[in-house]
Order: C-alpha cells, then structure tokens, then sequence
C-alpha cells in the first residue's frame, strides 16, 4: 500500500532519523491509510486476529495527514529564513532571539508528525533530546506532573525555605541510588533506609532547553544535624560535585564518571547517618547550572562539611538553583554498620531528657 | 417619555452638526452610487472533501457507541409490525460452545453484537412499495400536476445542478445554486463592475438612486431589498476612469450599497450605458472585473 | 449470585422475568412503566469500551489535530473578512460626510418599520421545484394611482 506522506516528513535529508519511528512495521503502519499488516504494536496473536479499526478511518487519514504535512513544510521555509538571519546576524542579542524562534518553530514543525508523537507517546525512554521536539514533549510531560510533586514535597517539607529561599524548576532531577541493582527513581520525599544510601547516589539532570557541555554544581546537604550546643540543627554538606560537564544526549552523573572525574568532586560523599532518636533527617539535593560554561569561581577547597551555610555558598558562587530533589533518612538498625564502613565514631543516642540537666 | 424626547433631540442635534460641520467642495454630480445587488444561494454549500469525511468517520464513530435499539418500546411483543420488524433485521450469529470465532467470541445483547455498531433495517414492505410507485411514476414521465396532489407519491429529489449550469448560462439566475451570484453590467469601455448611477442632487438618498437605477436596467418587476441605506464601501476613480487607491483624492467617488433580489424577472432594458449583464460568484467576478477594482471591493462579496 | 442481581437490579429483573413468559402476575401499567424505563437505562443496552490500538490512537489524534486546525483557520479568515468590512463600511461613512452632509444625513436616518424579507428563503439541501419566481409584479403604492 501507497505510503500517506508525500513531503517533508518522508524526507531525511535536513531532518534527523530519530524523527521518525525505528521499527519499519510500525512505520507502515502509521504512513498506511489502514493497517496493512494489522495492529503491529499489540503482541498476543488472538488479539490482533479480533481488532478492527474504525470504519471511515482510512479515508480521512491520508487527507489529515496531507494537511498538517503541508502546515510543516511552510514552517520548514520559516525555518530557513531564520537560518540565513542567523548566519549574517553578529549581535549577540539578536542571535539568541532568533535561536529561540527558530526551537520554537521546529517544535511547530514536527508537532502535529505521527511518528514523532508515536515515539513520544509510546517510546519515551528512548527519545533522542537533541530534537526540539522531544523536549517540548518532555518537557509538556515534567510540568503535568513531577515538577508539580516535586516542588509540592520541597514546600511541605520545609525544604524550602530552610535551605535556599525559592526555587523556579527548570529542569528534571533523578535520583537512583545503586543500592543491590534496585534501579527506581526515587519520588521526592521518600523515606530510605541507610542501606539504600550507603552509596553516592545517580544523578540525571533533564534539560529542556538544548544544552551542549553545560556545566553543574550539585549539593547534597543534610538540613537537621542536631547542634547541642546552641539548642539548635545545622546543616551539614553531605556531597558536593562542581563543573559537572553534561549535555542533553549525556545527562547522567554516576559513579563511573565520577572515577573518570576525580575533579569534579570537591566534597566526598558522605552517607547520611542519623543518630538515634534524631527523627527524620530531610536530606536536600540542589542542582545549579553555572553561568556560561565557566568553572566555579570560588571553587571551594577543603570546606567544611559541618556547620555548611548553602546560602552564604551560593551568593558567594553566584548560583541560581534550576532544580532539586529531597529525601529522607532515619536511624535504623543499619545505621551503625554504614558508620563503620566510613570510619565514622559511633552515633549518639538522644534521649527526651539532657544529660546535663 | 420624557427620555424618548431627550433621545430624539440628541439625535437631531447630532444631525445637525454634521450638517454644518462641513462645506462640500465636491460637485455632488462627480458621486456615484453603485449597487452590489446578490441572489443568495438557494441549495446549501457544497461540502469540501476531507469534511466530508471527517463526518462520515464521526458518524461512524457514534453509530458504534450508540445505545442498542430498544425494539421492545418501538413495536409491542405479538404484533404483525414486530414480527415483520423482525424478519427484516440480520442478526450476528451467536457464540456456540466448541466453536472458534477467530475475530473475536460474539457478545450479544437484544439481538445486537455489543463490539460493533448495530444496523437497522426497514421491513421489506415498504421498500417494495416505494419501488413500485417509483416505477409507476417514472413510466408516466415527469410529474403532472395531479400527480403532485397525490399526498402519498414517493419522495424524488430534485437536481443540485440545473440546465443553466449545464449550459453555463450566466445571464439566468439559476445557475450555481450553492453560491452567492452577483449582478455585473458590462461598461461601454467593455469593462466589468457593479451596476452604478450617478447622483443628481442631494435631495434624493444614495440608496434610493441606485434602486430607481436599477430598474431603469432591469425592468420594474424585480422585487429586491436593500440591506442598509449606509454605504459598505467606497471606490474612488481618477480623471480617466482608472480605479485609484482610497486615500488618493479621485475625481469621482462611487459608493457600494448591499441589496438582494428576492423575486422577479430581471430584464435588460434598452439602455445608452448597459448593453450586457451577467449574474456571477465571487470566483467569477475576479476574473472578470479588473484587479485594482475586485481589490477594492473584493471583501464585501460572499465567499460561498 | 442471582441473589446479588435481583438486589442491584430489581426492576430489570422483573422486566426480564415478565419477558421470559414465566409469570404473569404483572399489571399492565408497571409492565409499561418498566418498558418506558428500559429504554432510559443503559443496562444491557450500551456497547463495549472502544479500545484502539496504539497506532490507530496516534491516527486519531492526527485527524483531530487536522480538523481543528482547518477551523482555526476558518475562523481566523472569516474574522479578519468581518473586520474588513466593518472598516470599509466606517470609511465609506466618513467619505460621504466629507463629501455631502446632507446625503450622509439621508443614508443615517433611521428606517422606521423595515423589516427582514418574508419572502427570501433558508438554503435547503435540494432545490424547490420552481427555483425562481419571475413573475412578480410590485405592488401599486398607496397613494399614486394607476
């Protein structure tokens, strides 16, 4: 059967292969008027015996698809011209507009392309991030749901504003921890055992704007260390990564590239350890992305982990948060052994009364 | 009342000032009045392809998640209508143990397979009727008056296109019943445009003018109705007739009144100025009519 | 089992007892109440869950997305036609004030008791038999005599 595409969206001479659906079935599927070799994405052969489409489908499909076809090649010529602008263009301010307009288009451009929304849809762990597209999808994804939660569990817990006043989500932060090759995103907020948290954990920083070699801080810090002394908690700097180089086909942080990258860590990772009746420590993770590729100026050397100020560090750095990530620790009868394991002293017990008094 | 009267004299003070406000410098013999006068379409508009579609698929859609006909509330168990209802329907085969249905075990409820949309056929009879009459009526030629008394003749659809289509005849006003045909006079400089008078004074309303114009082209058995006494538009000629932008000061200013015809024989009068007249679309007009004019006045003609 | 659908459904169940010739101890206005009901209620009635396959969804949003557009479009035309008319109308106002007061006077003074055509017909999906009607003749005015 004829393919419906008879234009751009046929045409990967200027667009990138990963536009388009992988399986060469499935493509037909989508770029037939009906399903030539039936339903490809159900599995059980009873089931694809009984499905029918619905009738009239295959006749308005060709026409639907032509028409948003032709929108795209018109948005494609747009494209274009803004490529010329750009290349005589030399005022910086100018250039980056036009950038913007011409994402903007390119997501215009391949919106309404059934495969592109197939492989959003159905193929999301796979999605090539360089394409606008994807990350406008993404992206569309993240605010619908985890940016909502994520940021719903940084205000109930008082993350904000105990460590950093405010924050404006712009990316999407991960968390995996290598705990017995369990590997689940930890939802923001969740209480984990010392024995999951034993290890530095996984990081994947989710751009959704295009970024190539982008350089990141991250800071792990522990926001209820009991401080005896002044009847009080402090905060105590758990982790500490600096010119973390990534790029949107490259957004993962983890151990093998921290032995890669010794630099990167400026503060080793420490697990956190609650102390006996110390209630639930709320441990926040903060990503910075710094200003125009450049290292860290105060690059910090040998910082104190106790007694850590997040904000004095980030005004000092010149450090806007982008994203953040919050879990919680409690003793257990674990804890001891991961304090052995890191050569710490043996944890204090709290009671409800002072010793001294 | 009292607030009617302080109305009315506000309306009438407005009058006035825009009576006095200004001194005409033009002489009001260089001011036309032209009429756009339009036979509005008679059948409904032809529906484009991929609409068409999309509501055959749409209705395809509703018919599958339509409630099943409930049979038993239209025709009363035991009677003669039921069970000619009945025969008349085709039921799905129903599921039988020991048999494999490879599209899938039928799910049936009131004679209906719940997985599809349900058809409904009309009994027979009445079909068969209708054929017979049809027959009857077509070997008796076309429908005679008595014929059309008969209350119970089957129902035969008239032609969306007509012999004036077929003939493209574009001086009768049955032609493209779809569309809004409009009056176009030929010029003696043999160009196109909007029939157009010239005003003799001020004492008589642009829209007067051009009615009385009209039926001095077109004979006095015309029934038309002018939409507003304001004009729609303006279209400004220079010294040689040529068409010259809005804001240029043109030596004869022409403005566009909207009317219908409703009814009645437009003849083409023995006339000094119109020798031809044609009724056309929008589509028809651009070609006709030169650019710089149809621009002019090419956003007040009906799209269908 | 058939305990629990007497309790969830008690009238249907009746409705479906009276059908099945068993009893007769009905009277006939429940029976036409319960047969009225029946056609109001979805049970038995409605059709299975329309379940698409992944591909024929993607399908689906397409012609949506296609169907939307076009009215976006259509909308998006025929306002900008409106507003051309509507200055072209205000333009041709000022014009004719410019020009002539007193006709512009004339064009704006209210039209008492006109009325929309009874006559002009609503386009219908066929055409009438007759199609135009030539042989009108206007009617005498009231005060000329002829």
């Amino acid at each position: 059967m004829a393919s419906v595409s008879k234009g751009i969206w046929s045409n990967f001479a200027k667009r990138s292969p990963s536009l388009a659906v992988k399986s060469k079935a499935l493509q037909k599927a989508l770029l037939s008027p009906s399903l030539p070799n039936g339903p490809v994405s159900l599995k059980q052969r009873s089931s694809k015996m009984r499905y029918t489409s619905p009738i009239g489908l295959d006749e308005i499909y060709p026409l639907a698809y032509q028409l948003l076809e032709k929108q795209s090649e018109s948005i494609y010529k747009e494209v274009e011209q803004i490529e010329k602008q750009i290349s005589e263009s030399k005022d910086k301010e100018q250039l980056q507009q036009l950038h913007k307009q011409q994402e903007e288009l390119l997501v215009q451009a391949e919106l309404n392309n059934p495969e592109v929304i197939y492989n959003a849809n159905y193929h999301t762990k796979s999605l090539d991030r360089t394409q606008p597209v994807y990350r406008h999808f993404l992206s569309e994804k993240w605010r619908s749901y985890s940016r909502m939660l994520t940021m719903q569990r940084l205000e109930t817990l008082a993350v904000i504003p105990d460590s950093l006043p405010t924050l404006d989500p712009q990316v999407e932060v991960n968390l995996k921890f290598p705990h017995n090759n369990v590997e689940r995103v930890i939802e923001p907020g969740t209480v984990l055992s010392s024995n999951v948290t034993q290890k530095p954990p996984s990081l994947e920083i989710v751009e959704f704007k295009e970024s190539v070699d982008d350089k990141y801080t991250v800071l792990v810090v522990d926001l209820d260390t009991p401080d005896v002394e002044n009847d009080s908690f402090k905060t105590t700097l758990q982790w500490g990564l600096k010119d973390v180089v990534l790029s949107n086909t490259d957004p993962i942080i983890d151990a093998k590239k921290l032995i890669q990258n010794p630099e990167w860590e400026f503060v080793e990772y420490l697990p956190p350890t609650p102390e006996k009746n110390t209630g639930k420590h709320r441990l926040a993770v903060w990503v910075f992305r710094q200003d125009d590729k450049q290292n860290l100026k105060a690059a910090p050397q040998g910082l104190e982990r106790d007694s850590f100020d997040i904000r004095s560090f980030v005004a000092k750095n010149n450090l806007t948060p982008i994203g953040a990530h919050v879990w919680r620790s409690i003793w257990d009868r674990n804890t001891e052994n991961v304090r052995s394991l890191y050569g710490l002293p043996k944890g204090r017990i709290f009671s409800r009364f002072r010793s001294g008094e | 009342m009292f607030k009617k009267q302080l109305f009315s004299q506000a309306r009438s003070f407005a009058t006035e000032v825009a009576a006095s406000s200004s001194t005409s410098t033009t002489p009001i013999t260089s001011v036309n009045a032209a009429i756009i006068l339009s036979r509005t379409p008679i059948v409904t508009p032809e529906i484009p392809e991929f609409e068409q579609k999309y509501y055959q698929y749409q209705e395809e859609l509703e018919r599958r998640l339509m409630w099943t006909f409930p049979r038993w509330y239209y025709f009363k168990k035991g009677t003669v209508a039921e069970r000619e209802f009945s025969k008349a329907q085709i039921y799905p085969i129903p599921k039988h143990r020991g048999v494999w249905f490879p599209k899938g075990v039928p799910d049936i409820k009131h004679g209906r397979d719940r997985r599809f949309k349900e058809t409904i056929i009309l009994p027979k009879k009445h079909q068969e009727e209708e054929a017979t009459h049809a027959s009857q009526a077509s070997g008796a030629g076309d429908a005679q008056v008595s014929e059309l008394e008969d209350v119970a003749r089957p129902i035969k659809l008239n032609q969306r296109t007509t012999e004036a289509d077929a003939k493209n005849d574009q001086t009768s006003l049955e032609r493209q019943l779809s569309r809004t045909l409009y009056l176009l006079v030929k010029q003696n400089n043999g160009s196109w445009k909007f029939p157009s008078f010239q005003l003799k004074d001020n004492s008589t309303a642009l829209h007067e003018v051009a009615e009385q114009g009209l039926r001095s082209i077109g004979g006095v058995n015309i029934n038309t109705w002018t939409v507003s006494s304001t004009p729609a538009g303006v279209v400004k000629y220079g010294a040689k007739g040529e068409v010259v932008g809005p804001t240029s000061e043109g030596s004869t200013t022409e403005f566009l009144l909207k009317s219908h015809i409703i009814a009645g024989k437009f003849e083409l009068q023995k006339n000094d100025n119109v020798k031809e007249h044609k009724w056309v679309s929008r589509d028809e007009i651009k070609e006709l009519v030169n650019d710089e004019y149809f621009e002019q006045v090419g956003h007040l003609l009906a799209k269908v | 089992m058939f305990l629990h659908q007497q309790i969830r459904k008690p009238l249907l169940a009746t409705f479906q007892q009276i059908r099945s010739k068993r009893t007769t101890a009905i009277s006939p206005e429940v029976q036409k109440l319960v047969t009225q009901l029946s056609v109001l209620s979805a049970g038995r009635k409605q059709p299975r869950l329309l379940k698409l396959c992944n591909e024929d969804y993607v399908k689906h949003q397409i012609i949506t997305k296609a169907w939307s557009q076009l009215r976006n479009q259509k909308k998006k035309s025929d306002e900008a036609l409106l507003n051309k008319q509507l200055e072209s109308m205000s333009f041709a106002c000022e014009e004719l004030k410019k020009i002539s007061p007193e006709l512009y006077n004339l064009a704006n003074k209210k039209e008492y008791g006109k009325r929309f055509p009874l006559e002009m017909r609503v386009p219908t999906e066929y055409p009438p038999r007759n199609i135009w009607y030539y042989d009108y003749v206007p009617p005498v005015a009231k005060g000329s005599k002829k």
